[in-house]
């Protein structure tokens, strides 16, 4: 019980960011805590999720890698989805990594435990981890699919914008849309 | 042979029907229904989709029906691993609009619909408040289509009510109306065409036309 209580605040902003390890998609370990002094965007990823395939095709993350692409941030897609769910496998992951020319790491977390440790519920949701402490955990913008309500926000620039004028991030959580995350159980 | 060939294939149409969700859309006097019926397992989502999912979308608009914002029942909330909540309807459900006015009424509707895995569709369907007998205002305005049988020795249409035009009423044969729709015989010839009334007192337009 303590401890599902510390895992359900680990991925919420101001708490510090709880280390992973995780294989990508050639079998390369990646540990966070490797890169404690940088800032870390972290992207929930299912090939086969209709708001993924959006948002890598006419969407918010079609450019989004490249555009904040800067020397002290590093960019992780993690695949929660377990074997034999939507989206899950090398080959599935590898293909989509072409077709959408993503050069950033997937990282396969096919147990679900990492998805868990961040309160992963859906792809595409987005984490900021700020030198080793969450800042921002929700959706990437405020328009599934393209349908935006009011004034369009990138909830992800947004953040990264404040924190590069020396700002603490306005809205550090919000509501991530998107599929489920397929976990196992 | 003969071929019945559909008046306007890109029209919308009052169902539209995917693997996993049939709609329809139908009118009365006062209201306007839109209908999904889902296959089984599979769900659309509420209002609130709760921690995943998208809110199933329903538009409509007219020239001369004053539509009311639509009105979506209650859901049934779906638990999937992960504590992942989500509000939805699996099934059946009707969603309806308040409507003022005689006329069509075009529909668009958006819906995430999903099982293991989601699929995101859409539809453009069309409702008509009533049937009218004034067939000149419905051939042009509802350019439906309708799907027939050929028999060896005619043409089955499904309908209740046939109304050939004159050419075609000219070629036709013999014709018999019973609960499967109407039957027909004609000779064939091209630019042949006339309007069958389904259930729901809808127009379609069908053309014969000899390959």
């Amino acid at each position: 019980m303590m401890l599902l209580t510390s895992l359900a605040l680990a991925g919420t902003p101001g708490e510090a960011a709880p280390d992973f390890t995780l294989q990508d998609l050639d079998g390369n370990s990646v540990t966070l805590s490797g890169f404690e002094d940088k800032v870390v965007v972290l992207e929930w990823f299912n090939p086969g999720c209709p708001f993924v395939v959006h948002g890598h095709e006419d969407g918010p993350l079609k450019t989004l890698a490249p555009d904040i692409a800067r020397e002290d941030l590093v960019y992780l897609a993690i695949n929660s989805g377990a074997p034999g769910k939507q989206g899950h496998g090398l080959e599935t992951n590898k293909a989509a990594a072409e077709k959408w020319a993503m050069t950033h790491a997937i990282l396969i977390d096919e147990s679900g435990e990492v998805g868990r440790l961040y309160e992963a519920k859906t792809t595409p949701q987005m984490v900021i981890i700020d030198k080793g402490t969450v800042v921002y955990n929700g959706a990437i913008d405020n328009a599934p699919r393209g349908k935006v309500k009011g004034e369009y926000r990138n909830h992800v620039t947004g953040a990264l914008d404040e924190m590069n004028a020396g700002q603490p991030v306005s809205t550090p959580e919000t509501k991530p849309y998107g599929c489920s995350v397929k976990y196992d159980s | 042979m003969l071929l019945l060939v559909l008046a306007c294939a890109h029209a919308p149409e009052p169902r539209h029907e995917t693997a996993q969700v049939r709609v329809e859309a139908a009118a009365d006097e006062d209201w306007l229904g839109v209908r999904f019926q889902l296959a089984p397992g599979w769900h659309i989502y509420w209002l609130n989709p709760g921690d995943s999912g998208m809110a199933t979308e329903v538009e409509a608009a007219s020239d001369t029906v004053t539509l009311g914002a639509a009105r979506f029942p209650g859901p049934e909330r779906f638990l999937s691993p992960g504590d992942i909540t989500s509000y939805g309807w699996s099934d059946e459900v009707v969603v309806l609009l308040p409507i003022e006015g005689e006329g069509q009424v075009a529909v668009e509707a958006t819906w995430l619909v999903c099982k293991d895995v989601c699929h995101y569709q859409q539809a453009r369907l069309r409702a008509s408040t009533k049937p009218t007998r004034d067939l000149s205002e419905h051939v042009l305005a509802l350019p439906g289509s309708i799907e027939a049988t050929a028999h060896e020795d005619g043409w089955l249409v499904p309908g209740v009510d046939l109304f050939p035009s004159s050419e075609l009423d000219l070629a036709l044969g013999e014709r018999r109306i019973d609960d499967e729709g109407i039957f027909f015989t004609a000779d064939g010839g091209e630019g042949l065409w006339g309007l069958v009334r389904d259930a729901d007192g809808r127009f379609h337009r069908f053309d014969l036309e000899t390959p």
